[in-house]
């Protein structure tokens, strides 16, 4: 009777096996990154109902965060601006932009802009915007560039995971920075920065909690 | 005050020599349990079953088997949910998106006001606290306060004004009401209130209507403390007790420690106050409770005597004539009792005017004119008891107002009847037939929060605004005056407040309640009218506004005669959770467990051990469940089915039955429609019918939650006597926390033994037979942990020191505008930390 499987298929169950060695471990890295929210979630860039332009506003003419993002230092909440601090300036200048449209609408009928969320924490995850910049955590920090974000819409930046959230968590000391430079873009930590940080976290006894129900609760 | 030996010969034979076993337990069932189980410690931490494995479709099988499809439906939460933020479009310095805010206003309850503050999330109240800067002086609350904002939400809320059965307008109501003919007989039924604009409205409506009937209406009948102190002093007073200033404390079936009660906080502070000791040389108040139920005020007392609630008036009587009031009434006492009768007399007397005697709401009138008249006596009044005399109090009993209405209606003698915030047909007495004689009046009008049994019978039904979304005014207790302010609009347009459906119906006018309400404060300010409402708006209160203090002459002794018949009785109170059907619908409410007996999402008519006995009643217990035999209860012709519940320290020959239950609702929402592999369509949560009970489409009661006993009151009184009880069927689940604590909830707080405990004070511990009512089935104790495989119960500990920083600056709540900030912090919470036991 000849041999239905020729000599070289003695390779076979080895070579099955390493392939399917390298093949899981290949999955399980595969999984890790595309799964992960670093690939699924950052660079999300939803359609906003206004193009506005953050690289026009907060880059090119230079308006601080807080002029519009108001409750930042007091509230859990970084506010939307209502339209009425968007009439502010456009009840004068550019009043017949096209772009401006569904301002003056909101405006004139008092129905809110509905903006779409872009950086989207689940329900079960509580942060508060007033205890992280308080305590020097940058705009830019979480939210990237925003200053080079233009008319298409604020993109996610980071993204926003737990291990992320943990990084800063384990070792603020290298992410602070004085609390006037917190809504600087493009800032550069000096470079005795550590140290700096290390005596800041020391005098106002930042800690910031690792524990679960910190913001699990 | 006196030590008191043991004062009860029964229980006397050293109780101290029996140590056996632990005194403490929650019921009989655990009783036995101890008594067969060698280790009762092991008890402590796991409930009985808690070690078994799993049986029949657990939940780990469920998830198990669920575990795919829950993953296949779960892919389609990858999707990013797309989330909208709709900033305001008028800016306001006010709101702060993400700070809350508290405003003060006030909760109706009964016919008092609580003041409130209420929390605010951008323009959502949230949760109510006590305003603790209102003269009432209490920052807490009761669990009404707390359960009420479920209320506003409770999506089962009446939508829409209707006209025999179907859907209209507020403006054809209006129309209705502009018509009504000035010669016609119109008649009123409110519930109990405190409001100056309601009476300044129905004013107008007298104005208006020659012939109008005003009728104030409860579900458990008008208040016989109002009808005792005029029986006593000729005019219907306000009895404040300052249990703080008292020595000793007789309470006759008074439930002052509960959040049912008109003054509960300040009963609780003040005789809490009484019992504080802060040096050595502080005396603690003593409290006696004779009462018909195991109450709170009874769990709270140091001697307590178990009486049937129609024998309590005997013995007031009696108690009076120790003390030289009134004569002594013709009754057999046991042993036990006369030895009480005779240590509260001799304690009282020599309390004088720092002892007091309260008498509650099953009680007549009598024996609250017969307390007045004891305090009188020992001298309490102005020390212990401050009478305040109420701005408007009609003299008449509402019982009887609203009986002669009744018959009116049955005679054709009204024409047009207006029922504001009551539900007369689902609680009124069935001897009085209101449902029947409500189909006799032409116009019958009903307004209320949601669309219930009267809803369904009157003509019109117009939908009533919740207190956190309507303008009105109130007083509370002490009579101080209040605004109630709404925290948001209300949820459904066609939703008015009763100010503003009685303003309609006085005037014509559709007029608004905020006008309606200052229009009546600007008459009451007067000068400088603006800033002082203002001023009311933001402190919740008007100051210096309280009753005034009554002087009284000598209070008339009545007289109280010795009760007729015998046979059973059956005592009716408004449901410790559920009141009067108030908070039927509210999912908290039916959830939270009544104080003694624990039961949850249901009634039941409690009985004592002996008297189930007789009665061949069995509640059986197995395997950390109680089932139940079910009675009918018949009083006078009428009868009702109710699963009952054996409680040790109720009174023999006493059945006791709460209000609340047995609900049909109808609600405006549409049915369950979603289907199941719909993960995503997050709109339809419910239930298809109200939780607390509906109808279907053909009006057959669905997903009832017990059963109403309103119809067997009897007019005027809360005691029924000659009921008959027939046993209907057995093993009826009854939902019950008694015993399921252990591992999945708190045990107890203090254990003592009899040797450590009150040797001292008569010996109220149980006796060590066992209740022949119970059978327990041993088949859970097969597989019990062995002690030795507990895990050790670690040291608590403590919140961390940085995030006790953190929420003190996150969760500050500002009150609305220049108040100080309150901080919540985290208060070193206990963490046990557990191993399965698996």
């Amino acid at each position: 009777m000849p041999q239905i499987f020729p000599k070289r298929a003695n390779t076979l169950p080895i070579l099955s096996l390493v392939g399917s060695l390298l093949g899981g471990v290949a999955l399980i890295f595969l999984v890790w990154y595309y799964f992960s929210p670093e690939f699924t979630t950052v660079g999300y860039q939803p359609d906003q109902p206004v193009p506005y332009s953050h690289q026009l506003h907060a880059g090119k003419l230079g308006m601080d965060c807080q002029y519009c993002h108001t409750n930042v230092e007091n509230s859990k909440h970084a506010n939307v601006p209502s339209t009425q601090t968007c009439m502010n300036c456009h009840g004068q200048i550019k009043t017949n932009s096209a772009k401006l449209q569904k301002v003056r609408q909101s405006w004139a009928n008092d129905v809110p802009i509905q903006w779409t969320k872009v950086h989207h924490l689940p329900d079960y995850a509580n942060f508060s915007h007033a205890s992280h910049v308080n305590k020097g955590v940058g705009c830019e920090t979480c939210h990237g560039r925003i200053d080079k974000m233009g008319e298409e819409g604020v993109y996610q930046a980071e993204p926003l995971s737990m291990g992320w959230c943990l990084e800063c968590h384990r070792e603020p000391e290298l992410y602070l920075r004085p609390n006037d430079e917190v809504t600087t873009m493009g800032y550069t930590q000096p470079a005795n920065f550590v140290e700096r940080n290390l005596d800041r976290v020391r005098a106002e006894g930042i800690q910031p909690p690792t524990n679960c129900s910190a913001c699990h609760y | 005050m006196i030590e008191l030996d043991v004062i009860d010969p029964d229980e006397s034979s050293d109780p101290q020599s029996d140590t056996s076993g632990p005194t403490f337990w929650r019921h009989p069932a655990e009783l036995e349990e101890e008594a067969s189980s060698s280790d009762d410690e092991d008890r402590l931490e796991f409930g009985p079953g808690d070690s078994e494995p799993p049986s029949g479709a657990s939940r780990r099988q469920f998830l198990q088997l669920m575990g795919a499809a829950m993953a296949m439906a779960g892919l389609s939460g990858c999707r990013r949910p797309e989330e909208k933020i709709l900033p305001y479009t008028r800016g306001t310095d006010e709101v702060m998106p993400g700070v809350p805010q508290q405003y003060a206003t006030g909760m109706p309850f009964r016919d008092v006001l609580r003041p409130v503050l209420v929390e605010s999330n951008e323009g959502r109240p949230t949760k109510v606290e006590g305003n603790g800067d209102h003269p009432m002086g209490q920052t807490g609350t009761s669990g009404f306060e707390q359960a009420s904002v479920l209320n506003l939400y409770d999506p089962d809320r009446s939508r829409s004004v209707r006209q025999g059965g179907t859907e209209t307008t507020w403006s054809d109501f209006v129309d209705f009401c502009r018509q009504l003919d000035r010669q016609q007989n119109v008649a009123v039924i409110v519930e109990e209130n405190s409001s100056p604009t309601v009476q300044a409205m129905r004013q107008r409506m007298a104005d208006r209507f020659d012939n109008l009937r005003w009728v104030t209406y409860s579900a458990t009948g008008d208040n016989p403390a109002r009808l005792g102190t005029q029986q006593a002093f000729g005019r219907p007073l306000r009895p404040r007790y300052n249990l703080g200033e008292a020595e000793v404390i007789l309470s006759l079936d008074s439930d002052v420690l509960d959040g049912r009660h008109r003054d509960f906080l300040h009963n609780t502070q003040s005789f809490a106050d009484g019992r504080r000791l802060e040096d050595a040389d502080d005396d603690m108040s003593r409290l006696y409770a004779v009462e018909s139920q195991f109450s709170t005020t009874g769990g709270s007392a140091d001697h307590r005597l178990r009486m049937q609630a129609r024998r309590i008036k005997l013995f007031a009587a009696a108690l009076g004539a120790e003390l030289g009031v009134g004569a002594a009434p013709d009754a057999d006492w046991s042993e036990r009792e006369r030895v009480y009768l005779r240590e509260i007399a001799r304690d009282l007397r020599e309390a004088g005017s720092r002892g007091v005697v309260l008498a509650g709401e099953t009680q007549p009138p009598e024996v609250h004119a017969l307390s007045m008249a004891i305090n009188q006596q020992l001298g309490g009044l102005g020390t212990t008891v401050t009478l305040f005399e109420p701005d408007a109090s009609d003299p008449e009993s509402q019982d009887e107002s609203f009986a002669d209405l009744v018959s009116d209606m049955r005679e054709d003698r009204i024409d047009s009847l207006f029922m504001v915030g009551v539900n007369p047909v689902y609680d009124a007495p069935a001897e009085l037939g209101f449902e029947e004689a409500l189909a006799n009046v032409r116009h019958s009008v009903h307004c209320g929060r949601l669309r219930n049994e009267t809803a369904r019978a009157s003509r019109w039904h117009v939908p009533r605004t919740h207190y956190l979304e309507r303008w009105g005014d109130g007083r509370a207790y002490d009579g101080t005056l209040s605004v109630i302010q709404p925290l948001i609009e209300p949820l459904y347009d066609d939703a008015h407040s009763d100010i503003e459906v009685l303003n309609v119906l006085g005037t014509g006018v559709d007029a608004n309640g905020y006008d309606l309400v200052r229009e009546q404060w600007r008459a009451r300010l007067g000068q400088a009218f603006e800033e002082q409402w203002r001023q009311v708006l933001h402190d919740g209160y008007l100051e210096n506004t309280q009753f005034e203090r009554a002087s009284v002459g000598t209070a008339q002794v009545p007289d109280l005669s010795a009760p007729g018949d015998e046979g059973l009785e059956v005592v009716f109170r408004r449901d410790p959770t559920l009141l009067d059907g108030r908070f039927s619908n509210n999912a908290w409410m039916q959830e939270l467990p009544d104080p003694v007996t624990k039961i949850v999402w249901d009634n039941v008519a409690t009985v004592s051990p002996a008297t189930a006995d007789e009665l061949g009643l069995e509640v059986d217990y197995s395997e950390g469940n109680f089932y139940a035999d079910r009675i009918e209860l018949a009083v006078d012709g009428e009868s009702v089915e109710l699963p009952v519940w054996i409680q040790p320290g109720h009174p023999d020959g006493s059945i006791g039955v709460t209000l609340g239950y047995g609900r049909t609702l109808s609600t405006t929402r549409d049915g369950y429609d979603t289907p199941f592999w719909d993960v995503t369509d997050e709109k339809d949560v419910y239930n298809p019918a109200p939780i607390a009970g509906g109808l279907d489409a053909d009006g057959n009661p669905v997903d009832v939650v017990g059963s109403n006993v309103a119809p067997l009151r009897p007019v005027g009184d809360r005691v029924a006597t000659g009921a008959e009880v027939s046993k209907v069927d057995s093993d009826y689940l009854i939902r019950c926390r008694s015993l399921g604590t252990g591992a999945t909830g708190t045990g107890p707080a203090r254990r003592s033994t009899r040797k450590t405990g009150t040797a001292s004070l008569p010996a109220r511990a149980p006796t060590r037979t066992p209740f022949p009512t119970f059978r327990r089935t041993n088949r859970h104790r097969a597989g019990h942990t062995p002690a030795t495989e507990r895990p050790p119960i670690r040291p608590a500990t403590r919140g961390r020191e940085s995030m006790e920083g953190e929420r003190a600056d996150t969760a500050s709540t500002e009150r609305r505008t220049w108040r100080a900030t309150r901080n919540t912090r985290w208060s070193g919470r206990r963490i046990i930390p557990r191993t399965s036991p698996r």
